[in-house]
């Protein structure tokens, strides 16, 4: 069959202040792909959640796109199922896919309820991203594609997950390719994929431990792209864990050093602040690290065992010590609405924290997103959350629904207060 | 939940309802009376966040030397200064200016109804309302203008006048910018289960305008289900207590009646039957919220 020209929109709704990596590794795989190329034109909407669906539709279509494809999360998947139904009303030709943690894990559910949408990609995006582009131009049928799931007729059909990238430098650099420009404050560097830990109400390691790593060539030049570009005086990783080891830290303290002496810093690094020392709270600094993020999430017993994360007290406020003593604040965590949580607990929780005065407390509520643990075991654990995203947790067999509010506004009212100082 | 230690500039400044209450004239401490009791505080501070110094007793812009008072607890260390002010003081050109920049971020403004009519009435002056309203959003300005963080909160001396009103009045803190409201009970006679209702629709509004309501004066036995409001349950209590409050089982965490409340309003707050049980749960770090 002979192969046609596609025009693909890729479009993200990201939360203001952010810009999609994700779309950027997908553009660059594609775009390298010698079996796409003259044949595919690329087009990004980077967007932001507060643009009206209306407004999105708007400019998707004005680009008349033969495919349109979203990167899909918790947070823009209500925005995004509204923008499908829009673009699908006005014009029946486009091909829309979706991909992304919000409908991989239930793919098949995602088609049944959203009939706007053609096929929706599982699992890990660039390759099956890229191979579905070519049977697409192939007129082929879409769910014969590994990784995919679509419609057959009035059909779902599912086919076999594609396995993980082994060698993620086969992956090309958003940055290095320019499939992704480096804007000021809004860049993210991912190092490794993966994390150690498997936390249930996470999807970050997708059930799995394993680590996968860029060489550090990559990253190397990765750092360099966006730490030269111009008007670029902060960014930050999305890896998981930044000190993920002691050795891999110091290398890449050794890295941005350079920069960080010429005024770079970086924000919001995701830390194991329990693995914290002194050597790795200087290595921070000597990396320009700004501030860290990190747990403990809860303090709670049974929480935390039922979340799978262990929790040492005194180790995490080591850790938050020597970060305050290299002058970078800690951002703590806590997430209300875990399972085994009761609202005394929580509270526990945020007298703890103020206690330790890290410098910064946030909170947020429980989202049982899909494909997670917790997401599994929501009924034998009593938690009651919203079906459709932002799958927000209603009531716990522990903390009633106007409890779990009360705490919300308690805690807001708690930051602020803690946050006006001197 | 942030602890303040309270620094006393002077007495019978705080307003409250000039019917319920004979309104002494108010009276100020000297200067060097109140430093002392500045770098007391700075000196047993616990540790923690803070030193947090929360200036009252008196209104504090009556108090000639305020600033020094402010430029000294920075000094001392201080990291967050609250004033309890009714703010008319913060409307004057620089005034707000001014506080900011010595070091003020909390400012704890007392409302005692959420119409000029009401409010001017039980506090007995004409045009506080609107004059407390004027400086509030005067310091938030100024703030918003530099960039600082700042923390509003209302004090609302809650009795027999103005309990109807409480829900008006935790809305209209929500309105101009209030991040909090305290509900304090400042009558001895409010009989506190048939108040309960009141409060607790007050601490509900504020929790559908994302305003946190805390209660202080209410004993456990009294707040079914909304005991998540009460201020004990976050501060350490301190201060006198009556008698009967003193020797009930959950005197280590019950804000308990306000003292001097009636023997008629003692009475009725008496501890809840299972009284002991919640002492024990709370004793072994448990949840005094939930049964079993």
């Amino acid at each position: 069959m002979a192969e046609r020209s596609l025009k693909v929109a890729m479009v993200a709704l990201n939360r203001p202040g952010y810009q999609s990596l994700a779309l950027g590794y997908l553009r660059a795989y594609a775009e390298a792909d010698r079996r796409l190329r003259g044949n595919v034109g690329f087009k990004t909407l980077d967007l932001t959640t507060d643009v009206d669906p209306w407004w999105v539709a708007y400019r998707i279509l004005r680009m008349s796109p033969d495919v349109v494809a979203f990167s899909v999360y918790c947070w823009n998947a209500r925005a995004i199922y509204e923008v499908c139904s829009i673009i699908r009303s006005a014009d029946h030709r486009p091909t829309i896919i979706l991909g992304g943690p919000e409908v991989s894990p239930v793919a098949e559910d995602v088609l049944a309820a959203n009939l706007a949408v053609d096929a929706v990609v599982r699992g890990e995006g660039e390759e099956t991203f890229s191979e579905l582009l070519r049977v697409v131009a192939s007129g082929k049928r879409m769910w014969m594609c590994p990784g995919v799931s679509a419609r057959n007729g009035d059909a779902i059909v599912s086919a076999p997950d594609r396995p993980l990238i082994d060698d993620l430098d086969s992956i090309p650099s958003p940055y290095l390719s320019g499939a992704l420009h480096v804007l000021p404050r809004l860049s993210y560097i991912e190092t490794y994929r993966g994390c150690p830990h498997s936390c249930s109400y996470c999807f970050e390691g997708k059930g799995s431990t394993r680590i996968r790593s860029f060489t550090r060539e990559r990253i190397a030049a990765e750092i360099n792209a966006v730490a030269t570009a111009p008007g670029v005086e902060a960014f930050s990783f999305v890896d998981s864990v930044f000190n993920l080891t002691p050795e891999r830290l110091h290398w890449l303290a050794d890295t941005l050093e350079t920069y960080a002496k010429r005024g770079l810093s970086l924000h919001t690094i995701e830390v194991d602040i329990e693995r914290m020392n002194a050597e790795q709270a200087r290595d921070l600094r000597r990396a320009g690290v700004s501030s860290v993020e990190t747990g403990p999430q809860s303090i709670g017993a049974e929480a935390l065992q039922t979340c799978h994360r262990s929790f040492d007290s005194r180790r995490f406020a080591e850790g938050v010590a020597v970060l305050k003593r290299e002058g970078i604040p800690a951002e703590c965590d806590l997430i209300f609405g875990l399972p085994g949580d009761d609202a005394y607990d929580v509270i526990a929780g945020l007298r703890w924290l103020l206690d330790l005065d890290p410098g910064v407390i946030q909170h947020s509520t429980l989202h049982v997103l899909p494909g997670t643990d917790l997401c599994g075991r929501a009924q034998e654990l009593g938690l009651k959350y919203e079906a459709s995203a932002e799958h927000c947790v209603i009531q716990t067999r522990e903390i009633p629904f106007a409890d779990i509010r009360r705490l919300e506004v308690m805690a807001s009212a708690m930051q602020s207060s803690y946050r006006a100082r001197l | 939940m942030l602890k303040f230690a309270n620094i006393v500039l002077g007495e019978f400044g705080a307003p409250r309802c000039a019917r319920c209450h004979r309104i002494d004239a108010e009276t100020l401490r000297d200067a060097p009376i109140v430093l002392e009791s500045v770098l007391e505080a700075a000196s047993a501070w616990p540790g923690g966040p803070g030193l947090n110094l929360s200036f009252g007793g008196a209104e504090p812009f009556h108090h000639p030397a305020l600033f020094e008072l402010l430029d000294a607890s920075v000094k001392a260390g201080a990291s967050r200064i609250r004033l309890e002010s009714d703010a008319h003081a913060l409307v004057a050109p620089g005034i707000a200016e001014r506080a900011l920049h010595s070091g003020v971020r909390h400012l704890r403004f007392p409302l005692l109804g959420s119409t000029a009519e009401l409010h001017d009435s039980l506090i007995g002056a004409r045009g506080s309302f609107e004059s407390t309203l004027a400086g509030v959003k005067s310091f938030s300005a100024v703030a918003q203008q530099n960039g600082a963080a700042v923390h509003v909160t209302t004090r609302v001396p809650v009795c027999r006048h103005n309990l109807h009103d409480t829900a008006g009045i935790v809305t209209l803190s929500t309105k101009i910018g209030a991040k909090a409201v305290l509900l304090t009970i400042d009558d001895c006679d409010l009989d506190l289960r048939q108040a309960a209702p009141w409060l607790e629709a007050a601490c509900d509004t504020g929790v559908v305008y994302a305003t946190w309501v805390e209660v202080e004066g209410v004993p456990y036995g009294c707040a079914h289900g909304w005991e998540l409001h009460l201020a004990s349950l976050y501060h350490t209590v301190e201060g006198e207590k009556t008698d009967t409050c003193r020797e009930c089982p959950l005197a280590e965490v019950c804000s308990g009646a306000m003292p001097g409340a009636s023997a008629r309003v003692l009475a009725t707050c008496a501890p809840p039957p299972d009284a002991a049980h919640i002492a024990g749960r709370i004793a072994r770090g448990l949840n005094p919220l939930q049964a079993g």
